[in-house]
């Protein structure tokens, strides 16, 4: 694809750039802590990933080999269209397969795949803000976090657990980052919070909307919020996936008829992808390889 | 009047997008891994006392935006300008007003307190200290702990003594306020975040 002329190296001026750079840095400095960024109309709608466009066009050099999942799949529009602004505006290289990217931009998900120590994750957020939605106000959620007054985040953890006997928060599942602030890890299912633990890989977060960026370094410690007598646990599948038969990743449930027929997948269609080439076989694969 | 004809003028980044984007990447990956030694190149020729690492830094990540502190002996005219001309930082006297502080070595190092820490709600609002600490690995040996460390590591920089270490441990007990500081070696960066534990 022919690289777009007229516009500055991956599309941001240089200003911008440098703006966003000083608050990455700080957002490394105060782990998962929101540093509020003059976050730029970017040629598509918030919503779209513009903060971890923002982020991603920030950080990338002409060596880098850019991967965009959206929901773990690689071929989705989002990833497709966020892949091809890069290759146009950056002129780099971009993948579907894990191994060989070293940014990783993502809606959604984390790859199953480990991640490495010269790889860098960028989240796409829509709400950076963990209390938010029991906190309408920024300035009362600004002196939440400064007092470190997390209570109200435990009693509807707490409620969850009266209503349903378990905690039913599934995705974007509140963390505590370095026993200090907690922090939305972006609506990852909390099959990927373990991930973000102890990473090897520098975590960073970018919300366009809400112009916040943040960040997890390497090795730091990500608790995801729990209860004592109520520990925090991850999905579990009866089944294993469909194509490729993997039984400990994240599975989607795909409706394929209108009489109850389903099937379990990979949501990382480049995992998924990677183990049928290994002559993995789930169980949709083998019955049609047996026709 | 003979003043403009006196005055030696050194160049920025010759290629300025890339070169910056390459010292931002070493200055993330030094400040996501405190200690660490990461590589850095500078323009060849700036101004003395100014290094090439230290310069290199400034103009990857000043701008009008933010205000900078100059210590000792670079703040001379010639740095100030070089500076100015190349970022369109103001130069501030009063270092609480500073978002960046450089230091021509550690000694030079003033009262922590002089320089802003953030405040309890916005913690980013603190000032970065940029050091020229000669070179990595020679000196006081302190073990570094935290986030961006997976166990431990070892760090030392010339000059770096027991007080300074003292005042950064202090620096640290703050968390979440606090500096974060750079330091400059030949070709060369390693960074310590305000997350950083100290121990002797």
């Amino acid at each position: 694809m022919a690289e777009t002329s007229g516009y500055n190296f991956a599309y941001l001026d240089e200003q911008t750039k440098r703006m966003i750079r000083r608050a990455l840095l700080k957002a490394i400095a105060v782990p998962g802590y929101q540093v509020p960024f003059a976050s730029r109309e970017m040629p598509m709608p918030y919503g779209w990933g513009t903060g971890g466009i923002q982020v991603t066009a920030s950080i990338v050099g002409r060596d880098d080999v850019l991967k965009v999942i959206d929901q773990g799949a690689d071929d989705t529009t989002n990833a497709v269209s966020i892949r091809k602004f890069f290759k146009r505006t950056a002129g780099i290289e971009t993948t579907t397969q894990t191994h060989e990217a070293n940014i990783i931009q993502t809606r959604h998900r984390i790859p199953e795949e480990d991640l490495r120590a010269d790889q860098i994750m960028v989240f796409q957020v829509p709400i950076p803000e963990p209390l938010r939605f029991l906190e309408p106000r920024e300035t009362e959620t600004r002196k939440m976090h400064a007092l470190e007054e997390y209570g109200l985040m435990h009693v509807k953890l707490y409620e969850d657990i009266s209503q349903h006997g378990h905690i039913a928060t599934t995705y974007a599942y509140p963390v505590a980052v370095k026993q200090r602030y907690v922090m939305d890890p972006s609506p990852i299912p909390k099959f990927d919070n373990p991930k973000i633990n102890r990473s090897p890989a520098l975590m960073l977060f970018g919300a366009g909307r809400e112009k916040r960026i943040y960040a997890v370094p390497p090795f730091t410690d990500v608790h995801s919020l729990d209860f004592e007598d109520f520990p925090f646990e991850i999905q579990t599948w009866r089944e294993a996936c469909a194509l490729c038969g993997a039984t400990g990743s994240f599975l989607d449930e795909i409706v394929t008829d209108d009489a109850g027929g389903r099937m379990f997948v990979c949501s990382d269609t480049d995992f998924c992808e990677k183990r049928r080439e290994a002559g993995h076989a789930g169980p949709a694969l083998a019955a049609e390889g047996a026709v | 009047m003979s003043g403009l004809a006196q005055q030696e003028y050194f160049a920025g980044f010759g290629d300025p997008v890339h070169e910056a984007q390459a010292c931002f990447r070493s200055l993330m990956e030094a400040m996501s891994r405190p200690g660490s030694i990461v590589e850095v190149d500078g323009p060849c020729e700036v101004p003395a006392p100014l290094s090439p690492v230290m310069a290199s830094v400034a103009l990857t990540l000043c701008d009008y935006e933010t205000p900078i502190g100059l210590v000792g002996e670079l703040r001379s005219d010639a740095v100030a300008g070089y500076l100015r001309f190349h970022t369109s930082a103001p130069v501030v006297d009063d270092l609480t007003e500073a978002a960046f502080v450089f230091l021509p070595n550690v000694s030079a190092l003033p009262d922590l307190g002089t320089m802003r820490p953030g405040t309890a709600s916005y913690p980013d609002k603190s000032a970065t200290i940029v050091i020229d600490a000669g070179s990595f690995g020679t000196g006081l040996d302190v073990d570094l702990s935290g986030p961006g460390i997976e166990t431990h590591v070892c760090f030392s920089a010339t000059g770096l003594d027991a007080p300074f270490w003292r005042h950064a441990q202090a620096n640290h007990e703050r968390y979440p306020l606090g500096l974060d500081i750079i330091f400059c070696g030949p070709n060369a960066i390693a960074a310590l975040p305000r997350s950083t534990k100290i121990e002797a």
